[in-house]
């Protein structure tokens, strides 16, 4: 929209357009019988298509998840949940990846940064509006995220051996890399790295 | 005449008297002359009557005699006639004492008349008629032979009474006779008196007269001392005090004429001096007028040439009177433009105050459409958030449904579906969050325009205020200059003809200036002729 008109406005057509606009508001507010008849029927087409297929040995179940410029993935029976972080509180005396605890429908959980864990370099603007609830039987702490991207199935071929270049103490974690450049963690590992699991008998050694 | 001459003094009163003494003489003489005439004439009748009486006894005694001669008829026929003539006689008496006018007898008034007519009538009555009356009786002639004689003798006493009667009135006639002829000779006597006195004061008044005259001559012969002989107090002597002043002024104006001679030669003397300075000053002035000739020549040309010039403007004064009036029209119709621009300038500041309000009401209902569509930016992010949580939710329900292994195989596909829809709907919701940016901007860019807008105006407002302020200052501007104008074509008008009248005055200058040369040649013509006569009377002086 240019601040200024050099042609005048033609107010026939601008009415015009005006009648059409609240005339397409007006119908986008209730379907028309053929759309939602439409609507109705491609629903249950897809869900036709839906093939009981059964799902193959080598494919994980896995959940993606978007970390500044990184893509993440974790199997998804470790997976407990995906929150929405909208509040947290800092906790004095943690190590630095810990960013704090939150609430989790009345349980306290420990938030941990995946990039200070495995020391990334931090850069550039982050959502940091989602968490990763890691656990199998229960919660065991929350993954900080950008976004979570979803459920998806991954071949374990796709599936390649983390870089050399990856080196230090991340390595352990990671189960490999695919094509994609979406990493797979291990969180089994890390749900089972002492480091993380906060012990109520506060067994902090670094 | 002097006037305190008394009148009854005058030669006039005096010959006027004489002359009507000797009328009123004249008229006495001419009335007495009547009178005595009459007398005259009185007398002769009554001597004539008287004489008639002597014939009247004659007759008597006639008849007497006669009445003693006749018988019968005749007798009577006599002896009436007798009684007659003494009836007749008997009335004589009172005719002669009374008068009688038809026989011209006056009455009489002599004394000795009176007495002797007494006496006739007393014989008359005593004897004469006694008798006559007996005789008239009687019948015979022996009976009246004596009555008869006595009767004669009483008839011619009584004849000799008339007699002496007639010589009394006689006498008496001859006595005015007498008088008449007194009265004449006192009348020419008188005559000869009077002509006499006129002779005298006649030949007086030619005396004197010709005396003055005389002196007069000796007079008028230079004889200057001599006085007129004065006499009386009449005319004449006024006339000859008269003459004596005369001359008494004369010897005195002839003394005051010496002296005057005396001046004059004096005056002479100074007209000669006065001559040569004058033949001098002549000189001059014909130079004078030489130069006054050549110069009125310069001046015609000058006035000539002012005259064309006049002309020129005058012309030039009518060409600017009618752009004048060309420019006071035009700038009329510029003062009515004026006007008309002025009110379009209201008009328009009207309209730009409507235009305002409505590009404020504009800016009001684009601030309400920012709120609204704020509203829609919080409904797109409750929105949006469901979205979220139903994303999370599905994610979540995949989760689980994948860790239920192949009983949640059902339940993932519908988990897929609502995170499908819930991406939609967030796909949905951003395409909105972009609209309402879009819509934040386009009613940003509107606020900010209708600002703009509603600032153009109030400076357009200002401007057209200003414009209308110019279009007014102009107007009073174009209606000084018109008003100017008029009265620079006014001013032009009388301009012109303030030229025209330049015009007549130069012409009447241009004429003024030939008659001004006519007149300088004129001088310089009688400058000539005084040099000439200035000239001459010095010969003349000389000489």
């Amino acid at each position: 929209m240019s601040p200024r008109r050099s042609k005048p406005i033609d107010w026939e057509e601008a009415r015009a357009r005006i009648a059409r606009a609240t005339a397409a508001i007006e119908g986008s507010l209730e379907l028309s019988p053929e759309r939602a008849r439409a609507v109705l029927d491609e629903r249950a087409r897809a869900m036709a298509q839906m093939p009981a297929a059964p799902p193959p040995a080598d494919r994980l179940h896995v959940v993606t998840f978007a970390l500044a410029s990184e893509r993440y993935a974790v199997e998804a029976n470790h997976v407990r949940e995906i929150a929405r972080l909208t509040a947290y509180e800092p906790v004095p005396g943690t190590p630095e990846f810990v960013l704090g605890i939150t609430s989790l429908r009345g349980e306290i959980t420990m938030i941990v940064d995946l990039r200070r864990f495995f020391g990334v370099p931090i850069k550039g603007l982050t959502d940091l509006s989602r968490l990763v609830v890691l656990g199998t039987e229960h919660a065991e702490f929350g993954v900080l995220a950008d976004e979570a991207l979803g459920v998806t199935d991954l071949r374990r071929q796709d599936l390649a051996p983390p870089p050399a270049s990856v080196a230090g103490i991340g390595r352990e974690y990671l189960r490999g890399v695919t094509r994609e450049a979406l990493i797979l963690l291990d969180a089994a590992a890390l749900i089972g790295d002492r480091r993380l699991f906060v012990d109520q008998g506060g067994n902090q050694d670094r | 005449m002097p006037k305190d001459l008394p009148w009854h003094r005058t030669l006039n009163a005096r010959m006027g008297g004489i002359t009507l003494a000797l009328f009123l003489l004249s008229l006495i003489l001419i009335l007495g002359n009547l009178y005595l005439l009459a007398a005259i004439r009185g007398d002769a009748a009554a001597i004539n009557f008287s004489g008639k009486g002597r014939m009247r006894g004659y007759q008597i005694l006639y008849l007497a005699h006669r009445l003693f001669d006749v018988t019968g008829e005749e007798r009577a026929q006599v002896l009436s006639d007798l009684q007659e003539t003494m009836k007749l006689t008997e009335e004589r008496f009172t005719k002669l004492r009374s008068g009688d006018e038809a026989l011209g007898i006056p009455p009489a008034s002599d004394a000795a008349i009176l007495t002797q007519i007494a006496e006739r009538e007393d014989l008359w009555r005593r004897e004469f008629k006694p008798v006559l009356e007996r005789v008239s009786t009687l019948s015979s002639l022996e009976e009246a032979k004596m009555d008869l004689s006595r009767l004669r003798t009483v008839a011619k006493r009584y004849i000799g009474e008339i007699d002496q009667g007639i010589d009394l009135e006689e006498r008496e006639a001859q006595e005015r006779v007498g008088q008449f002829q007194l009265i004449q000779y006192l009348f020419a006597g008188l005559v000869i008196v009077v002509v006499g006195m006129v002779f005298r004061v006649g030949w007086g008044i030619s005396t004197r007269a010709r005396l003055l005259s005389a002196t007069a001559e000796r007079i008028a012969a230079g004889e200057l001392a001599l006085s007129a002989p004065v006499r009386g107090s009449d005319e004449l002597a006024a006339l000859g005090d008269a003459f004596n002043t005369m001359t008494a002024h004369l010897r005195k104006m002839i003394e005051t004429e010496k002296e005057a001679r005396a001046k004059v030669e004096k005056l002479i003397e100074a007209i000669t001096e006065t001559a040569n300075s004058v033949s001098a000053a002549t000189a001059e002035i014909l130079a004078g007028t030489a130069q006054q000739a050549s110069g009125a020549q310069e001046q015609v040309s000058a006035v000539q040439e002012t005259v064309t010039t006049v002309d020129e403007v005058l012309q030039t004064s009518e060409q600017a009177s009618q752009r004048a009036r060309a420019v006071s029209d035009s700038s009329q119709r510029a003062a009515e433009s004026g006007k008309s621009g002025r009110r379009a300038v209201d008009e328009s500041v009207t309209v730009m105050g409507t235009v305002k309000e409505q590009v404020e009401s504009i800016a009001e209902n684009i601030l309400a459409l920012a709120e609204r569509a704020q509203a829609i930016a919080e409904i797109i992010a409750a929105v949006n958030d469901i979205a979220e949580q139903t994303n999370l939710l599905a994610l979540n329900a995949a989760i689980e449904a994948s860790r239920a292994g192949e009983h949640g195989k059902g339940f993932s596909v519908v988990a897929a579906e609502i995170k499908a829809l819930s991406e939609q709907s967030k796909k949905s919701t951003a395409q909105v969050r972009q609209i309402l940016g879009e819509i934040q901007k386009a009613t940003n860019s509107a606020v900010m325009v209708t600002e703009e807008g509603t600032k153009s105006v109030n400076s357009a407002i200002k401007v057209v205020n200003q414009a209308g302020e110019t279009i007014r200052t102009l107007a009073d501007t174009i209606a000084e200059a018109a008003q100017a104008a008029a009265q620079i074509a006014a001013s032009a008008g009388q301009q012109a003809t303030g030229m025209s009248q330049i015009h007549q005055a130069m012409k009447n200058i241009n004429q003024v200036t030939q008659q001004n040369v006519a007149s300088t040649r004129q001088a310089e013509k009688a400058a000539q002729d005084l040099n000439a006569m200035a000239g001459k009377l010095k010969t003349m002086l000389a000489s």
